[in-house]
Formats: structure tokens, sequence, C-alpha cells
């Protein structure tokens, strides 16, 4: 029976080439992206697997509670905790205490930042990070290196051996190298670093500080036998006598549980100091993401399944007076769509590999998880399931024929089942595809507008160059010899971005209101250089630089306009020679009030900002270039840049191409743009299929309509209109939900662009192109028939 | 062992309903070949769905075997229509996806036959009907005498005690008609299989040794059973 479900399923596939092409690439699409969130899915278990123990293996986390009663989970715990732990209970074999941070590590004087981790000498046996070469770093001042960093610093040397330099610890000697981290991984870092090597006054102090709950993790390893409940047990009363002695200030108190290593990710819940491991709630978004998709593709099914009613109608009633019973012809049914729905999932397989490639993909999505059997065995009962639920609708409505009806031998037998439900379907695959590409196209039109806006300085022309410990003046003095050079300038940071830092500033000596201003080193070049217009006094004074480029910081600021607000200064002419304090001892004055301009990203309005010459905070100089001669001065840069830093490739960029490449998320709004495509062309190749069916049934009528006088244009309309109205109908629905969609995303911008008639009308323009097109395509073959041929009696 | 006492069908039609059969009242024995004749709107395609099951009268008792179908469940209804039961359509009603061999078999698959057992049976009729050498050719490649071939020896696949013909012959040549009247003729002498047929033609209707008349939904007579039994 079963082999004779399959069989007649293969020939009825066969038969129907355009609809089982229709139905193959839309769930194949839609299983695709099913894959790509149950890829993520299985990755995020990957990252409790390749530590050793994992079953015995618990972080402890903090739960504080705070002032107003809040409870607020952190994944980190003080430091002394550990040592409590394994000196106090006996089960508790190891414990390895891990603390993140990002610092400088200057090699052979070129000055690198990464990631580092500092650890207990329990961290390599207790977590499966293992080494290829050398010993683990457990001595003060040693650290081991994973491949990337150990390259980055030292090339392809053998860095076992070699010493790198940081302010905060000093030298440090490498140890020993990773292998290559596993990306799965919930802790990312270029350097494991010894607990010891932490060592200044500051940083002792943490470690007895039962107060700092943020600054590191705490990992325990338990002893085989041990019970976790006795563990769980005792960490309330721990945290219970360390807090009976600290007065808290902003919390009531903190108590301590343990998460098992095998539960780490997905994470159930939003941790404080979080690590890296995937949240359910990213992957519920990604899954649900796939399964709306593959719902498109079933609604297709669904769809033609029962327009193509008619031709199994007569079949099913064969098949009742032949003895079957419904539940059979149910079965039948959907072995039909279960064997469609495993065939798609062999071109999902195919398309995943297309789209392997892509950033967004791998970044987010798939990087490092490896398919094994088990995934491949979820893959096919997935499609199974998928089959079985999409077939289940038709199978019904299709087992539910009586034979009396459908078998009677009159001709003109009409069997529309369901019709309303098709109608709705296509009206919904079109307002899903239209809102998605509303939504989108929101989203790429505000990051271009973001990253080629007026921010109210100038942005092309200018070259900036990361100094990179270059002296500035020296590198400023050179860059003035080279003609085509217009200006050059420097600054802390560049605007366009996060802003920079910024702290509290206030009026007063003590007392009195602060504000929260940004704070940008500049020269006294920087505000010609990016045209930055001045609105009242003057420009930083001239200050003479010493040779070392290290000249001390301006007594002079200058001010934006919001400031001027944000300080209730009045009138800009008023404000210029009043001073300002920076914190108890550093007084400045106003010289000059800037016209605002757009100094961070569009996340924010204008906030205030002071601009002040502190030559220590230089980053990067800006250089202008004169229109014409572009080619030539770029090579002179290079080899200025080659003469003062011969061991660092020169990383000058255009500060437009800055601008365009951090708001410009090209890799994710091409994920999204594949993904409404995908949508897009699932509920078009339905459209066709619908059409080419209701067209075929109709093609009597419109020989009939032809003999008696009715031209093409009349015959299009009459096969379209019924179609163009679902359209116009997914199109009221989809415009005010898309429009919501898009303002959703841009709200969180302080400058964005508006969702207008260009926005809306585009998308509808397009779904009605489309869908005219496709429409217009099977209806007009339908109009130039052959009344002939179609009225030929049978 | 088919008995109707008083049955009647309607549609509701408007406030009042159409009649489309009016007390009938009739007794088939087993072995009988019985011909339903009447002009077209006489429900003669109605009253034969009633005796195959297909369709419920509206009022009066129909007895199956002495057992009364109107009370029998879906199950046991399926159960007679498996055993008991086989059909032959005017459009012969083949499945175009299937093989003439599995359009045979598809009966013998739903009566749950291990396949060895299908297997002979199949085998067994294709013999019997001569169509062995077409046993894997598709409906479409067949003529229709051929197609109606293949219907019959599907409805006597699974053996059953009474065959419902709904104008078999309608769609074909006289040629042809006559070799698939003559192959009723025999089912009914040979294998003793109750045949109960609609007809429009005198001549078809000889084959049988009774003919009914059914006219606006009345059964107007009894054709006494004729001598010109060979």
């Amino acid at each position: 029976m079963f082999r004779n479900y399959v069989v007649i399923a293969f020939r009825n596939l066969w038969k129907h080439k355009l609809f089982s092409f229709i139905n193959v690439i839309g769930l194949a699409s839609g299983i695709m992206v099913c894959l790509l969130a149950l890829i993520d899915i299985k990755g995020a278990f990957d990252y409790n697997n390749f530590h050793p123990n994992s079953n015995r293996t618990y972080r402890v986390l903090t739960d504080v509670t705070g002032n107003d009663n809040q409870k607020i989970a952190f994944a980190s715990t003080p430091l002394p905790l550990a040592d409590v732990l394994k000196r106090e209970y006996g089960f508790v074999e190891k414990t390895a205490r891990i603390i993140r941070d990002y610092t400088e590590f200057t090699v052979d004087q070129k000055k690198l930042g990464d990631y580092y981790c500092a650890v207990d000498p329990a961290f390599f046996t207790v977590l499966g990070y293992k080494l290829a070469t050398g010993q683990p770093a457990t001595a003060p001042n040693t650290a081991v290196v994973t491949p990337q960093t150990a390259e980055k610093f030292f090339g392809l040397a053998n860095p076992i051996g070699k010493v790198i330099h940081t302010k905060e610890f000093g030298s440090i000697t490498v140890t020993g190298v990773f292998q290559t981290l596993p990306i799965r991984s919930h802790l990312h870092f270029g350097l494991a670093l010894s607990m010891p090597t932490l060592s200044t006054a500051n940083r002792k102090q943490q470690q007895i500080d039962w107060k700092q709950y943020t600054i590191g993790y705490t990992y325990v390893l338990l002893k085989e036998g041990a019970s976790v409940d006795q563990f769980e047990k005792i960490l309330p009363t721990i945290a219970a006598r360390a807090t009976k002695a600290i007065r808290f200030r902003s919390e009531k108190g903190y108590t301590f549980r343990a998460q098992s290593m095998t539960t780490l990710s997905p994470s159930r819940e939003e941790l404080q100091m979080g690590t890296w491991e995937p949240s359910w709630g990213k992957l519920a978004t990604e899954m649900s993401v796939g399964l709306v998709t593959l719902l498109l593709a079933v609604f297709n099914y669904v769809n033609l399944t029962l327009a193509r009613s008619l031709s199994r109608a007569r079949e099913v009633g064969i098949r009742k007076v032949s003895g079957a019973v419904r539940w059979q012809l149910m079965g039948q049914f959907m072995a039909e769509s279960v064997v469609l729905s495993v065939f798609a999932l062999g071109v999902a397989y195919v398309f995943l590999m297309l789209i392997e490639p892509m950033p967004f993909v791998q970044q987010w999505l798939i990087g490092g998880v490896q398919l094994d059997t088990t995934l491949w065995a979820v893959f096919v009962g997935f499609s199974i399931v998928t089959g079985l639920l999409a077939g289940f609708v038709p199978a019904r409505v299709l087992s539910g024929f009586r034979p009396a009806q459908v078998l009677r031998s009159q001709t003109g037998l009409k069997v529309f089942k369901g019709i309303t439900l098709r109608k709705s379907l296509i009206v919904a695959q079109f307002a899903i595809a239209l809102i998605a590409m509303i939504a989108l196209l929101s989203m790429a039109r505000q990051q271009n507008y973001m990253a080629t806006a007026d921010y109210g300085f100038r942005s092309d022309r200018i070259l900036n160059i990361p100094l990179n410990n270059v002296p500035y003046q020296r590198l400023a003095n050179e860059l003035n010899r080279i003609p085509g050079v217009e200006h050059v300038s420097a600054t802390s940071e560049l605007f366009g971005s996060h802003g920079g830092a910024y702290q509290n500033v206030r009026r007063q000596k003590s007392g009195g209101d602060s504000t929260a201003v940004f704070i940008t080193a500049i020269d006294q070049n920087f505000i010609a250089n990016m045209d930055l217009r001045l609105l009242a006094g003057q420009n930083l004074p001239e200050m003479v630089a010493d040779t070392t480029g290290e000249g001390s910081p301006g007594r002079f600021v200058l001010i934006n306009e919001e400031a001027v607000k944000a300080f209730r200064m009045g009138n800009p002419r008023e404000v210029v020679g009043q001073s300002l304090w920076l914190n108890d001892t550093t007084e400045v004055q106003i010289a000059g009030i800037v016209k605002d301009f757009r100094f961070t990203t569009f996340n924010w309005t204008i906030k205030p900002l002071i601009l002040n010459y502190q030559p220590k905070r230089f980053r990067f100089v800006n250089v202008r270039i004169a229109e014409r001669t572009t080619e030539t001065t770029l090579v002179g840069i290079q080899r200025v840049w080659k003469s003062l830093n011969p061991r660092e490739p020169f990383a000058g960029e255009w500060y437009s191409d800055f601008l365009y490449k951090r708001h410009s998320h090209e890799d994710d709004v091409n994920f999204m743009g594949l993904l409404t495509a995908l949508a897009f062309s699932i509920a078009c190749l339905g459209l066709l299929g619908m059409v080419t069916y209701t067209t075929e049934t109709r093609i009597k009528e419109v020989g009939i309509r032809k003999v008696m006088g009715a031209e093409v244009r009349q015959i299009i309309w009459l096969l379209s209109w019924d179609f163009v109205k679902l359209l116009l109908i997914a199109g009221a629905i989809a415009l005010p939900l898309g429009y919501l969609a898009g303002m959703a995303f841009l709200i969180n911008f302080a400058y964005h662009v508006s969702i207008g008639f260009e926005t809306l009308g585009g998308c509808i323009g397009l779904l009605l192109g489309l869908g005219g097109l496709t429409i217009g395509f099977r209806t007009y073959r339908a109009a130039l028939s052959n009344p002939a041929d179609s009225l030929r009696s049978e | 062992m088919i008995s109707l006492q008083n049955v009647s069908k309607y549609y509701p039609a408007g406030f009042g309903k159409t009649y489309v059969l009016r007390n009938i009242t009739l007794d088939i024995n087993e072995g009988e070949f019985v011909s339903i004749m009447g002009p077209s709107g006489s429900g003669k395609s109605t009253l034969l769905h009633i005796l195959g099951m297909l369709e419920e009268p509206s009022e009066g008792e129909y007895l199956f075997f002495d057992q009364p179908v109107q009370k029998l469940s879906e199950k046991r209804r399926t159960e007679l229509h498996r055993n008991y039961i086989g059909f032959v359509f005017q459009a012969y009603h083949l499945i175009d996806e299937l093989t003439v061999y599995e359009n045979i078999e598809t009966p013998l698959l739903y009566k749950g036959m291990s396949s060895s057992e299908r297997k002979s049976r199949v085998a067994e009729l294709l013999d019997r009907f001569n169509m062995v050498a077409k046993k894997d050719l598709f409906p479409s490649q067949l003529s229709g005498g051929q197609q109606q071939l293949v219907g019959i020896a599907r409805a006597v696949a699974s053996q059953p005690k009474v065959i419902f013909a709904d104008e078999p012959t309608g769609n074909l040549h006289s040629d042809h008609a006559k070799e698939i009247m003559d192959l009723f003729k025999k089912l009914n002498k040979e294998d003793g299989v109750t045949i109960v047929q609609v007809t429009h033609s005198e001549v078809n209707a000889e084959y049988g040794n009774r003919i009914l008349r059914l006219k606006d939904g009345w059964l107007e007579s009894f054709q006494v059973p004729t001598l010109e039994r060979e």
C-alpha cells in the first residue's frame, strides 16, 4: 500500500510539472531558511560540548536585588567566592576565575589592542580550551595566546618565549599557544593571562572585595559523585554570610546560584555581564522568520492542490467505491506532500550551499557548525513534518468528496472547494511580502541616508590617517609640504560615529548642576579644515607644540550651541569668555561658539560638545586634499607615512568612505533582501499557479466570449480582475502595517528618513507590477487561444 | 438479496421538494441480471446509486442481504463495498496515473490482500480478459472498449456478489458494446454474479432477464422474466 502511495505521488508530481516546480522551489526556499535556524540552534548547543566535564562544571551567577526590589541576574560573581568554595567545601574539586577585559599590547613597538582573559590555573583543565604547544600560564606575568593573536603579534615566528608589554601589567612572557578556539564558544579572547599578572593595587583590592560582583566569573568543577543539590544549597548561605558585613548603596543585596555548563547555551534568561552564548530569543526569532517563509510556501501548496481538486475528485470517488476509507485517502495525499517536501529538502540544501559564503550567514547563523548525522536526521524529520502539515488541509478537503457526486457521468461538474480560503492565502502571502519589503526598504534608506547625509562638517576630500604613535606635529609638518595638501588638522575622534569620550562638566568649581558633555580634542586647524562655522568668539589660539608633539592642554575651549543651551548661558555673545570646570581643578575658558553639527550617529540628537586642545589625545590627522591632484598627492602621503613609521602599513581612509562603511550595513541588508525576495517570489509563483489553473478551467468560457465578439483586451481584464483585486486588498492591508513596521525601526533614530510616497508607492508599484506581469502572462495567452480549439466538442 | 420498500428520493427545491424517485418497491434475487431503463432524468442513475449505497434514500427501507442499509455504520458500508459490490461506469473512471495492472489491483489493496495473493489474482484477471500484453500501459493509451474491459476487470477483482453498471456501453461503438455485454452475460452465467445495469438501449437491455422501466421517478412495470434463456 505504502509503495503504491509513493509511486502515485511520483507520477502525479511528474505529470504536473509546473505545479511541482512551484511547490518544490517555494518549499525549498522556506526549508532553507529553517535549515539556517536549525543549524544555528544546533550550534547553540555546541557551546557546551567541548568542555571536558561539562556535566559537573558550573558557573556561579549573582542575583542582585536592587533598591526598587527588581531582581537582576549577573553572569559574574565577586572574586573572593572561588577561594571560599575551594577552601571550605570538600565536594568542590576545582575553581577557576576569569576576568575579561580589553587592553593595548605593545609588541616590537607596535600597539595592538586585544581581548584577554585573566585566568586561574584551573582554567586550563576545567574549561576545554586546549593548548597546541607550550605550558599553561600560571606564573605571574605569563600568557597563552591564540594562534590568531600569535600571528597578529609575531607574524610567523614562534611565539613561545616572546615578550609583550602592557601599560598596566608591565612585561608578559608567552608560555604557550592555544589550539584554534572553537567559534562556538561562550568566551572569546586573544590571550589568557595568568591571574597573578593582575598585580596592581586596584586589581588586588578587587580580588578580596565582596562588594564588586561585575569584575569576573567563577567556574566550579564538582568532585565526581558530588551532590548538585548540596552545592546549590550552600551558595545562598555563602552569599548571606558575605553580604552581612557590606553596606550597599544602589542595591539591597545579592545571592548566588549555579548554572550548569550543559544549560549555559542557549541562555534562558538575560544575564548582565553576559558572555557570548546565544539566547533562546535570538534562536526563536530566526526560527520564526524561517517558519513564516515556509508558511508562505505551504500556502502555495494548499492553494494549488485545492485548485486542482477537480482533477483529483474523480480519483477519490473511484477509490472510495473500491473500498477505500477516508484515512487511507488522506494517507495517500499526505504521502504526496511528504515526497514533495523531502525532495524540496534536497533542493534547499543546494540553496544553502549557494548562500553559505554570505558574510551575514557565516557570522550570525552557521559559522563553525558541523553538519552531523543527528542534524541531518532533524532536517529529514523536519521536512517530513512539513510535508504532513502542508498536506493535511488539502487531504481533508479532497478525501471528503462524495463518490455519488463526482462520479456522475454528466460533464460540467464543478467542484470548487475552499475558494475563500485560497483567496485569503494569496492575500496573506502578498501582504507579508509587502510588509517585509516596506520595512526593509525603510531600513536600507535610513542606512544610506546615514552613510551619505550632510553631517554639517566636511567629509569629502578629507583623508583620515590614524596616528598610531607617530608624533602628530612631525607628521603634520611633513604632510604640509606635499603639493596638493590644503590643510592638515588633528582630532581625537572621528565624528559621525559614537561620539567619543564624555564627562560631567560644571559651571562652578563646586556645587551647581553638572551636565554630561562630549569632549573631543582638536587643534586650531580643525575648524577651518572641516568647514565648521564659528557663531561667536574666536578659534582656539595657536599653540606652539614642542618637538615630541605633546604640548600641554590649552586653557581655551570651543563649545557648540547645544552646550550653550545645556548650560543655560543665554545669548552666544555673552557666553564667550565665561569659564567651565572640567573637574575640581581644571578651569577652562570659552573662546568661541561652534554652530551645531551632527558629531554622533543619527541615533541621537545633537548633544553638548566641548572642543579643546589636548595633543595627548590626538588619534587621527585629517588631511584635506586639493581637488585635482588626488593621485599624486596620495602617493606623496604614503611615502611620508613610510618614512615616519616603516613598521605599520598606511591606514588612511577617506572620511566619506568611513561614514559609508560605518553606517551602511550592506551584508545585513543583502541577507534580509534575500529573504524578502524569497517571500516575494514564493508569492508570485503561487499566483502564477493559481492563475494558470483558473484560466485553464475557464478556457471554454473564453472561447464562447470570443465567438460572441469579445476583444483580447476585454478577455484579459475579465480573467485578471479577480486576481488584481486580491493584490489590491493585500496592498491595502500591508501599507499601514508596513508603515508601522518601518517606523518601529526608524523611531530609534533621532534623524531619520520618512516613509513617504516614494517608499510606499515604490513597494506597491513593484507588487502590482510583478503581480500584474504574472497574471498578464497567463491571461494574455488564454485570451489569444483559438476558440475553435476550446469549443471542439469532446 | 436486495429489497427496497417504498423508497423515495427527493431534494429540497425552494419551499418544496423535487422528487427524483417515488415509492420504489423492488426485489432483486441473487444471480439475476436486471436492466433499468428510462428516459433522461427519470432517476435511473439515482436508483443505481442508492442500490450501490453511494446515496441514501430520503424515505423507505433498503435491505441488502437482509441487513437494513440505513442503519449500517460507515465502516460496515465500506466493508460491503470491498467485498460485495463492484461498479462499472459509463466514463470508465480509471485512474489516469495508474497502469492497467495497478488499476485492477486497487480494490485488492483496500481489501488488505497480501502481495502474492494480489499478484496471482490480477494475473488471472489479465489472462481471462486477454490484457496481459497491455498490463503496463496507462488508460490514455487504450481504446474506449479496452478501458471499459479494465473497468470491468477492476469491478470483478474483489469477487463481488453484485455489479452495478451505469450505462457501461454508453460511450462505445456497437461492436465493442456487444463484446462488453457478452462479457457481463458470461459473468452472470458462469460466475453467478448478480448484475444491475442502467441502459438506454433496448438491445442491451435484452441481455438481462428482467427490465425495470422508470418514468418521472415512478417504477412503471415489471418485465416478466423472459423465456429466452439459452
